[in-house]
This record gives C-alpha cells, sequence and structure tokens, in this order.
C-alpha cells in the first residue's frame, strides 16, 4: 500500500513537472501574441532577399550598413534556470548581451536597421533546447541564433539551426568539436581544452609535480572534454596519474573524492569543472587538510568563487581564456560597463555573451543585411574583431585564435602568473 | 576510516531531513514535496541572519524559526483547507508539488537566481587528527548535532505530553480528540519541528559549500524519499538508520564506482527495498510510529 502511494506520488511530480514544461511552451507563444511580425515569416523572409541582393554591391565596403530599415531578430537559447551553479552563467551571459546590443544601437553602426534579442530559456536541458531553438526557427522566425550555455544543449540544438541555414554564434560553449557541427557555426570561447593543455604541462613542471590527481565534473561535455585533454597533455608530459575522481554538477558534497586525492599522495591537483562548485571544492579540501597546488578551471576568480571560498584558493592557479587584466581590444571599456552597468564585476560568462552579440552585429553591419550567407560570409572575414577577448578573428575552421593567459590567485585577488611568480599559502 | 566519518555526516544531514518527511508522514499521512524548499528558505533565513551581523547559533535559530514558520503556514492554509473539504491523499501530493515550484520561483526571482555566498565565520574549520586521519572538524560538528538533535527529537516524543499526542493524533486524531488533545495543533506543531530539522540540515548543507541558492535542497528531497522508504515511513528510528546508511552508501558509491552513480544508488536502494521490503528496514511490526 505504501509502495502505491509513493509510486503515485512520484509519477504525480513527473506529470507535474511535464505540465510546468507546456506551461513555458505556452508562455513563450505569448511572447509571440506581443509581437505582430512573427505572424508574418513570408514578408520578412521577402524583405531579406531583397535587403541581400542590395548588400551585395555594398560588400566590398566593410563598413557598409544595411540598406533598408528592418528588424533583425535573433534567437538567444540560453540555460537561464535549473540548477544555480548553470543558470548563473546563463544569465551572465544574457545581460552581457543586452548590454551589447545597447552599445550597438546607440552606435548607430546598423543605420536603420534594428536588432531584436529572443531570449529563450533551455533549462540546462537537451530536450528544453531542441524545443526552444525549433520554436525559434519555426514560430519566431529568427534570422539568427546567437547563444548556448552547455555543449549538450547546443550539441542537441545547433544541429537544427545549421540545418536552417542560419548563423550561429556559440557563445558560451568551450569544448572541441563546436564549430564542425556546421559551416555556418562559429564560437566565442575558445577550446579551451587546447589552451590548458597547452600550459597545464608548463605549469605542473614549474612546480615540480611529477604526479597528479584530477577532479573533474562528468556530466558535462564540456568539462570532460577539459578533463581528457589535461590528462593527456600531463601524461605526454611525464606527469604520473594517480587518482581520476569525477562529480555531477548537482553535487555539494565533495568530501569523498577529496580524501581519496589526499590518500593518493598526488602532487598536484587538477579540477576541471564549473564556478558554482569551486568554492564547496576548495573549502572542503581545506577542511580535511588537502594541501597541494591547484590548477583549476577558468572561472576561479569570478568574485562570488572568490567571496564564498576565502583564503581556501590560495595559490590557485588557472589559464583563462578571458582576463580582466587583458587590455588589448574592447576589453577595458568592457570591464568598465559591467561595473556600471550591471553593477557587477566582469567574468569569462560576461564576455562571451558581450562578444556574441558585437560580433554578430559587426558581421551584420559588414554584410548589410540579415541574408544568413551573407553573415556568415562576414564573418569569415571579419578581421582584427576589437571585444572583450582581445583582438581576433576566426580561422578557416572558424575557431576565434584567441590565446589564453595564465593567472593566479592571491589573497583573493586574480594577479598574471609566470613561473617566477612566488606565492605563499 | 575517513570515508566512513564522510558517509556518516552526509548521512546524518539526509536523516534530518528524512526526520522532518517521516514525521509528516507519521502524523498528517501526507508525503511532504515542500520539504527541500523549506530546507532551502531556512537556510536563507539564516544567511540574512548572519549577513546582519547575528552569530552563528542565533542565525540558526532564526532559520530554523523562518523554515517552522513557512511550514505551519502551509500546513494552516492549503493543507487545511484541503483537509477540510476531504481531498485525498493525491490532492496533497499534488498541492505539496505545486507550493514547491511556487516557494522555489520566489527564491530565484527574490536572489535573481544567484548563488549567495554563506559566510563559514564562526563554524568550525580545518581539520583534526582523530586515530590518525584528518576529519574535518565541520563534519564532526555536524555529525554531533544532528545526532543531538535526533535525540531530542526521540526523548520529546517519548516521554512529553506533546510527544506522546502527537502519536495519539497519528494513531487516530478521533480519538486524539476524545482524549482532549486538538489535531490541528498537533498538526502545527509536527509542521514546526519538521520545518525546524529541515533548516538545521540547510545551515549544514549552506556551510558545508560556503554558499545557497534556490536550488540548494532540489537534489536533497529525492533523498530524504530515499531515507523514509529505507528506513520505513513513518518510523522515526526507520530515518536516522536510513540516513546515515544512505549517506555511508552514496560516499562508497562516489569512490568506488563514479559519483555520477551515487543517485543511482538512492533510486536504487528504493526499487530493492520496494521490492524486497515494501515496509522499510523498521516497518510493519517493528515500526514505531510517532
Amino acid at each position: 500500500m505504501i509502495a502505491r502511494r509513493v509510486v503515485g506520488a512520484l509519477a504525480a511530480l513527473m506529470l507535474v513537472t511535464t505540465a510546468c514544461g507546456s506551461d513555458d511552451d505556452s508562455s513563450s507563444s505569448s511572447a509571440d501574441d506581443e509581437n505582430p511580425a512573427a505572424s508574418e515569416p513570408v514578408e520578412e523572409s521577402a524583405e531579406a532577399d531583397d535587403t541581400a541582393s542590395t548588400a551585395d554591391g555594398a560588400s566590398a565596403d566593410s563598413d557598409a550598413e544595411p540598406s533598408e530599415a528592418t528588424v533583425v531578430r535573433v534567437g538567444v537559447p540560453l540555460d537561464l534556470s535549473g540548477p544555480a551553479a548553470i543558470s548563473n552563467i546563463g544569465l551572465s551571459e544574457l545581460s552581457a548581451m543586452e548590454l551589447a546590443l545597447e552599445e550597438v544601437t546607440a552606435s548607430g553602426m546598423l543605420g536603420e536597421t534594428t536588432i531584436e534579442m529572443i531570449p529563450i530559456d533551455t533549462k540546462g536541458d537537451k530536450q528544453e533546447a531542441v524545443a526552444g531553438v525549433l520554436k525559434l526557427i519555426e514560430q519566431d522566425d529568427v534570422d539568427a541564433i546567437v547563444g548556448f550555455t552547455l555543449t549538450p544543449s547546443f550539441l542537441a540544438a545547433g544541429p537544427q539551426a545549421v540545418e536552417a541555414g542560419l548563423p550561429v554564434i556559440a557563445v558560451g560553449v568551450a569544448a572541441p568539436g563546436i564549430t564542425e557541427v556546421g559551416d555556418n557555426v562559429f564560437r566565442i570561447i575558445p577550446q579551451v581544452s587546447s589552451l590548458y593543455a597547452a600550459n597545464d604541462a608548463m605549469i605542473a613542471e614549474t612546480l615540480g609535480a611529477t604526479s597528479a590527481a584530477y577532479l573533474y565534473t562528468s556530466d558535462s561535455e564540456t568539462t570532460v572534454g577539459i578533463h581528457e585533454a589535461r590528462l593527456a597533455a600531463l601524461e605526454d608530459a611525464g606527469i604520473e596519474t594517480k587518482s581520476v575522481q569525477s562529480n555531477t554538477t548537482a553535487d555539494t558534497d565533495f568530501r569523498a573524492q577529496l580524501t581519496e586525492i589526499q590518500n593518493s599522495g598526488a602532487d598536484i591537483m587538477v579540477i576541471s569543472g564549473f564556478p558554482g562548485q569551486f568554492a564547496g571544492q576548495f573549502l572542503q579540501a581545506e577542511e580535511i587538510g588537502l594541501d597541494i597546488p591547484v590548477l583549476s578551471t577558468d572561472g576561479s576568480g569570478r568574485n562570488e568563487v572568490l567571496d564564498q571560498a576565502g583564503s581556501a584558493m590560495q595559490c590557485v592557479i588557472y589559464t583563462a581564456s578571458w582576463a580582466a587584466q587583458n587590455e588589448t581590444g574592447r576589453n577595458p571599456h568592457f570591464v568598465e560597463a559591467v561595473q556600471t552597468e550591471l553593477d557587477d564585476e566582469a567574468d569569462l560568462y560576461y564576455a562571451a555573451g558581450y562578444d556574441g552579440m558585437w560580433m554578430f552585429s559587426t558581421a551584420l553591419a559588414d554584410a548589410g543585411s540579415a541574408d544568413p550567407d551573407a553573415i556568415v560570409e562576414a564573418l569569415n572575414n571579419i578581421t582584427d574583431f576589437e571585444g572583450a577577448f582581445g583582438v581576433y578573428e576566426y580561422d578557416d575552421n572558424r575557431e576565434p585564435d584567441i590565446s589564453g593567459i595564465n593567472l593566479q590567485i592571491q589573497d583573493n585577488e586574480v594577479i598574471p602568473w609566470t613561473p617566477d611568480t612566488q606565492c605563499e599559502r | 576510516m575517513q570515508q566512513t566519518i564522510n558517509g556518516l555526516a552526509s548521512g546524518s544531514i539526509y536523516a534530518l531531513l528524512g526526520l522532518g518527511v517521516t514525521l509528516i508522514w507519521g502524523v498528517l499521512h501526507v508525503l511532504t514535496f515542500t520539504h527541500a524548499q523549506v530546507l532551502t528558505w531556512g537556510a536563507f533565513g539564516s544567511l540574512i541572519a548572519i549577513n546582519r551581523g547575528y552569530p552563528v547559533p542565533v542565525a540558526i535559530l532564526v532559520g530554523m524559526a523562518v523554515a517552522a514558520g513557512l511550514s505551519v503556514l502551509i500546513d494552516s492554509t492549503v493543507l487545511e483547507m484541503l483537509r477540510r473539504r476531504g481531498a485525498s491523499e493525491y490532492a496533497f501530493v499534488v498541492a505539496t508539488i505545486g507550493l514547491a515550484f511556487m516557494l522555489e520561483s520566489i527564491l530565484r526571482n527574490r536572489t535573481r537566481a544567484r548563488v549567495e555566498p554563506y559566510s563559514r565565520d564562526g563554524f568550525p574549520r580545518g581539520p583534526i587528527e582523530l586515530l590518525g586521519q584528518n576529519v574535518p572538524k565541520l563534519q564532526l560538528a555536524v555529525l554531533a548535532t544532528s545526532l543531538i538533535a535526533m535525540a531530542g527529537l526521540a526523548i520529546w516524543l517519548n516521554h512529553t505530553r506533546a510527544g506522546r499526542g502527537m502519536k495519539a493524533v497519528a494513531y487516530s486524531p478521533e480519538t486524539a480528540t476524545l482524549l482532549g488533545i486538538n489535531p490541528r495543533f498537533i498538526y502545527a506543531v509536527a509542521y514546526t519541528v519538521s520545518g525546524m530539522l529541515a533548516a538545521l540540515a540547510g545551515v549544514f548543507v549552506a556551510v558545508s559549500t560556503a554558499s545557497v541558492s534556490y536550488s540548494s535542497g532540489d537534489r536533497l528531497l529525492l533523498t530524504a524519499f530515499a531515507v523514509i522508504i529505507l528506513g520505513g515511513m513513518g518510523s522515526v528510528p526507520g530515518a536516522v538508520v536510513g540516513g546515515l546508511i544512505l549517506g555511508v552508501i552514496e560516499v562508497y558509491a562516489t569512490v568506488h564506482v563514479s559519483s555520477k552513480f551515487s543517485e543511482v544508488v538512492a533510486y536504487l536502494v528504493i526499487l530493492v527495498v520496494l521490492l524486497v521490503r515494501p515496509s522499510g528496514l523498521f516497518g510493519a511490526k517493528e515500526a514505531t510510529r510517532v
């Protein structure tokens, strides 16, 4: 009897969860009602085609503006709810995209053309991502997709956008293989696995390490890719693997894994995870007396992480694709704008969202129309793009040529790290 | 040994959660899905007190008061209306699921979905050597506090008038009324105690990760159900033993299999117990319904 009640209750939970998903779909649909243009996809397509032909003539001038007053609709699929560790990232990306769009609009670089962002919450869930992107394509009739917080969501939903022929700029994903999904896919955050692989061995050797233990988040394509690349690079450099432990994005207790790492006797610990879990991991490492150098992941220097972890993160080293200390490109302005406009400290995820919208806007201005092929061509041809990640452009594989920077946390501050940097724990 | 202590410390938090759920089940026969949210709201209550400079013990009490108040509010409004209308058990389940979503939405909007730092100042820090092992002081404090709370609950249930009244209402509200016991008062007491235990667990989770967010309690709801099914629904000693066993199983599953499967272990425990012993470890004749 009790079993039947419990099973019934759990079934009810699943039903309600499903019902809530339906509610969200309904609310998304209601957004169309507020936007009459959504019901006129054919006319808008015709307008886009006309504009494209105009742009052909203007394509020789990289500063050409779209010649007709039009609204370019950009779908923005991001994880805005779900586990806080993930939704925090998606919300940062969305805020920064809105900030960038304000700046683009104020600059007048698009002439009469305006960009309308259509955010959709993918909830850290692949099925939600697919449903959301299909809605953006079929109902909202977007001209491009600029978004995606997590690699699994992108890998599930990105192909839908590729098939629809839309330009796609992936803002938050950092795993390998993103641009291989289609010739119209670009990315902002570089393949961080290659950044880490290039830097970890040098850092480990500088620290005099001969062995390493690993803790990585195992339910994310991004962190699994990073972990595998780092492990391979360090083993290639002769660093013995003493222990490999994993956690999931929902975990809050890491003591079991950290105890195993402590018992392994490794010289260094390599953490590949998400910022939302760093504080717990480092504080619990401190609790059990695990006192070995740590090579962490980008995002370790986020303010909230440092606020939470305090001295437990002293001397942690990590390689970042973005850093506030980078004074090239639009970064100094970006750092200040996040502070003044968003009342927060800039970080990787703000930077990714910011550059995503600026990159698309620049391509739109260069293309002179919302025609997908013209925007893809413009993205391929952009040179010396000035963004929050510095000055960069896309290579033949549509990967941004962004070089990383090594950083260290000292006394709750993030400073550049070099082999000569000293740190006292 | 260190991993066993890790498991017992996690398990003691699970036991606190399971106790709250089993108390509500035992007295009201309601499987409450709001418990994870009560935990989170309690943790936020203590966070506000800590941020305002109150000492840790006071902050914990504030958190417990917030969670208790919220629990009683839920019971005296939505659940009381359902009781008056003679609603089925499933109506209570659906109502508490709806309330849980509502409470989470409120917190998510109020906190702008941020992960809030939870200060560890005033809590034990660092390790202490015990039998040649580095054992975190915080875990020992969690374990000790949880065991004291559980012992206190057992004494209260068995040796106080209110505790005995709760047992009487759990057995039969009608009979209890004839004995001069007010069931509505007992329901409120059950929700108060349940909320306080949830808040205590919430504080331990928050201080453990030095953070709290609207989703802090999400994963723990299933764990709480696993605990009471393992221990026997409505059984206080069952919740304690179930929580501790589950904590140790999860830790060893994490270390020797993978943390990817630690939640699977919880599901497996539910399945195996339902198949082999539907009444749980302390269920049926051995159970002591509160």
